[in-house]
């Protein structure tokens, strides 16, 4: 164990040993009238041992140092001398020196121990996602890239035995492979990016129709050509958030329900005003959520395991749960009664910003 | 443009996107020339006129932004530039910088081809002085001479700051307008707080232009960069 050498030791702990003794000495100053001495020395040990709960050995030795001089010189008569001399007093400064030097060894070894605590917790932690990460890279980027390596090589060896639909198909299978690794790999960099706090929000005023309009031009792919409702509310709904991100959101949960559903299934996304709230929710007919997994399909690398359908890195909701918990959102999943699934944001309205006059 | 094929210089650090991106322009009957390097870019562009610029702003030896500044001092042909997804900054501070678009990687070739032909269309057009009086995509319908806007054979009332922000959008129609040029073309200033002024103006452009205007067919939305009106459906 390494101590650290007296000088690195803050100066201001050794401020707070001077005011708690002087502290102490003011007490027993407005009581002097009824103490008696032991009562004087006993609230200096008091002192001397609250110093050395919090501070490191060298501060409790200047606090049980000061304290005997304090109490020597005010409190000792006659009093405002010194009398070093005396042996009257003499277990008193060595008492109040022994209970700093042993409060402050026991207070040090408890911090020691709860930093190294939390210190393995944190190591364990990071071990828990580091090896989930590792699980999901290899399980995620290696089928995609074991399918564009196997149909590229079918290819190279195979082609001129082959019809040219089937060649077209290897093809499509290959462009599909590159397409899925490519989203892995940006949301494994998006979720990483989001977790370790390096993102600030660039907040500006959004009309919602804009964000949700976005988001579906870029999941037009994805959803296809099945039938998508859109019922937003027929004023103009602003929201002071983060374009990029609230995009990224909506897109993940309109993925998510395109992903997850047959594909002849609809989907609806309607948003409400609730008091100050405006709520989306991106609704599907689909086989819906397992029961009791609502909260769990936000955590990290958690799979739908909801049908065969899945596909994807797993990692989309929790990449919706972190982009809302920045903007003080809530995102949450139910199923719905009636069947399929329901995920629901619940973004903060604010007043937005005034027009001037328009021209 | 002369009636020989267009000559695009590609300027890309990875030999095998240069490699696609040869193959690709050869396919399409464009001619091709390459740079490994923004040293490399500047001079090619000094000796040689291009009719077209591809540049990836990731360079090794400098920012591809300031290859586009650079290529934009020196000639007016249109650069369109590569960059990665969620580098909103970058793709506007490369059209800040006169790039005339951006594609995203990983980009489709289709993609990347149509962003080409739009970007010579406009050079063309820029070249003879020709400018079309009439714009059309789909059911929209601008006759530009008369300031009149038809959807599907209707005549549409607009504001003259919307009508502004739609001849500004038809200007550099199947290319991305960043929000500050939109400042500029409706209230003549680009002051970057307001924003939403041209979000505003762009959702209320889309409630009389679009049919769904929460799915819009013409105006899109570039989150984070501007917009782009559809050149073709």
């Amino acid at each position: 164990m390494v101590t650290r050498p007296l000088i690195v030791v803050r100066v201001a702990h050794f401020a707070m040993a001077l005011l708690v003794v002087v502290a102490c000495t003011v007490l027993n100053w407005l009581l002097i009238r009824w103490l008696t001495p032991t009562d004087v020395a006993m609230v200096y040990l008091l002192g001397v041992m609250v110093t050395a709960v919090y501070y490191e050995r060298p501060v409790s030795i200047v606090a049980a140092l000061l304290s005997f001089l304090a109490f020597d010189l005010f409190f000792v008569p006659p009093t405002l001398t010194l009398r070093f001399g005396s042996t009257q007093y003499l277990i008193t400064a060595v008492v109040l020196l022994i209970v700093g030097l042993v409060t402050s060894a026991l207070a040090s070894r408890v911090r020691r121990e709860a930093q190294t605590a939390a210190r393995a917790e944190l190591a364990a932690n990071e071990e828990r996602i580091r090896s989930s990460l590792l699980a999901s890279i290899s399980h995620d980027l290696r089928t995609p890239l074991a399918v564009i390596a196997g149909s590229a090589s079918s290819l190279r060896e195979n082609a001129e035995r082959m019809s040219l639909e089937q060649q077209n198909q290897l093809l499509e299978i290959i462009y599909q492979g590159s397409l899925s690794m490519s989203t892995e790999v940006s949301d494994l960099l998006e979720m990483t990016r989001l977790h370790t706090g390096r993102v600030t929000l660039d907040r500006q005023w959004y009309p919602l129709e804009e964000l949700v309009g976005a988001a579906l031009e870029r999941c037009r792919a994805v959803v296809g050509t099945r039938a998508v409702t859109v019922d937003l509310p027929q004023e103009m709904c602003q929201l002071n958030v983060d374009g990029v991100l609230i995009e990224k959101l909506f897109v993940n949960l309109i993925e998510n329900a395109a992903l997850h559903t047959p594909a002849d299934t609809p989907i609806e996304i309607a948003a409400t005003r609730e008091q100050n709230m405006l709520v989306v929710a991106v609704r599907d007919r689909g086989p819906g959520l397992p029961p009791g997994t609502e909260e769990l399909i936000f955590e990290k690398f958690e799979r739908g395991a909801r049908t065969g359908l899945s596909s994807g890195s797993g990692l989309g909701l929790s990449i919706c749960r972190a982009i809302a918990d920045l903007h003080g959102a809530a995102v949450t999943a139910r199923n719905r009664p009636e069947g399929g699934a329901e995920f629901t944001v619940r973004l903060p309205l604010e007043r937005a910003p005034q027009m001037p006059a328009s021209t | 443009m002369t009636s020989e094929a267009p000559l695009v210089l590609v300027v890309e650090d990875e030999p095998q996107l240069r490699r696609i991106l040869r193959l690709t322009l050869e396919a399409n009957g464009m001619r091709h020339m390459e740079a490994v390097n923004a040293a490399e870019a500047i001079n090619r562009i000094q000796e040689q006129r291009a009719d077209l610029i591809i540049a990836d702003l990731g360079l090794p030896d400098r920012d591809g932004i300031e290859v586009v500044r650079a290529a934009r001092a020196l000639t007016d042909v249109p650069i369109v530039v590569l960059s990665a997804r969620s580098q909103e900054l970058d793709k506007i501070a490369a059209l800040d910088a006169g790039a005339d678009d951006y594609v995203t990687k990983p980009f489709s070739t289709g993609e990347l081809l149509a962003r080409l032909r739009v970007g010579l269309r406009h050079a063309a057009s820029r070249v003879s002085g020709t400018s079309q009086h009439v714009f059309k995509v789909g059911e929209l319908e601008v006759d530009l001479l008369g300031r009149d806007v038809f959807v599907r054979g209707a005549p549409v009332h607009l504001t003259p700051i919307e009508y502004r922000l739609l001849v500004a959008l038809i200007d550099r129609a199947g290319q991305v307008v960043t929000h500050s040029e939109l400042l500029k073309a409706g209230w003549g200033h680009g002051k970057l707080d307001q924003q939403h002024y041209v979000r505003i103006y762009v959702t209320g452009l889309r409630r009389k232009l679009e049919l769904d205007p929460a799915r819009p067919q013409y105006l899109l939305t570039e989150i984070g960069v501007g917009y782009r009106l559809r050149a073709e459906l």
